[in-house]
């Protein structure tokens, strides 16, 4: 049986991945994604994980797009923006 | 004189001035970047495409102006300045280190998954595959949380305007 912990993974440009590298990535990204965060169960395989990694990641950029769309669509049909209330309301909700 | 009423009506999380959290950083300077940058755009009343082009430029700037501690923001901010048309948060370079698969195959089938997720985990992050994998490791993380926030910083204009 081969050790898979390779030495290369000590090179700092290397591109190749240590276990002890995906097993971070994956303990760091369960307690990231609140799909992962609730199911809260200790056998998740790592790709599982990667991959509801990059479907959240791809929701969120979905997310912003459509808010962004839907801002321009608003900025686009009035022409009074009125941008120092939307400032004074965000601040004063934070 | 806006500015005195503004402040005394913000609340105070704790008591020491300095402890802001993070998040509500992050979330005021996007929204005190991106709210001004939409107030000077000319919206062109023809073409919605071309305004939710302009405005998707500015969101992104703002994700990147307001995250400048993170290494994936300088690669944001660079794919943004050097295009005259604005571009969408994916990458689309593929010029940089890839991550490799490993030899060595036991369990053959669940490596070669690992690693096509984390190429593709490489795409999604701006300026991913030109890092290292130590560096990608570090900024995911930190991605993730911006990219929430911003949501929510977004969420909060649009409710403001509609």
């Amino acid at each position: 049986m081969s050790s898979r912990r390779s030495s290369r993974s000590r090179q700092s440009g290397s591109s190749r991945i240590s276990d002890d590298q995906i097993s971070d990535l994956v303990t760091k990204l369960q307690h990231l994604i609140p799909e992962l965060r609730r199911r809260r169960s200790d056998k998740v395989s790592a790709s599982k994980v990667l991959q509801e990694t990059c479907n959240y990641i791809r929701n969120l950029h979905r997310e912003v797009d459509d808010l962004s769309d839907r801002l321009s669509e608003f900025l686009a049909s009035t022409d009074d923006y009125s941008a120092e209330a939307a400032i004074i309301r965000s601040l004063l909700d934070y | 004189m806006e500015r005195q009423i503004i402040n005394k009506k913000k609340r105070v999380f704790s008591v020491e001035p300095n402890k802001i959290p993070p998040s509500e950083v992050f979330t005021r300077k996007y929204t005190r970047l991106l709210v001004p940058a939409l107030k000077k755009l000319n919206m062109n009343k023809n073409s919605s495409q071309a305004n939710q082009l302009t405005v998707k430029h500015e969101v992104d700037m703002a994700l990147a102006l307001s995250a400048q501690e993170f290494a994936w923001s300088r690669f944001l901010l660079q794919k943004l300045s050097s295009s005259n048309n604005p571009t969408t948060t994916t990458s689309s370079s593929s010029n940089g280190i890839r991550i490799q698969k490993r030899s060595g195959k036991e369990g053959g089938d669940e490596d070669g998954e690992i690693e096509e997720k984390l190429r593709e985990l490489q795409k999604l992050l701006p300026g991913g595959e030109e890092m290292n994998v130590e560096e990608m490791l570090g900024e995911i993380g930190n991605y993730i949380k911006c990219l929430e926030l911003q949501t929510i910083a977004l969420k909060s204009i649009v409710e403001d305007t509609t």
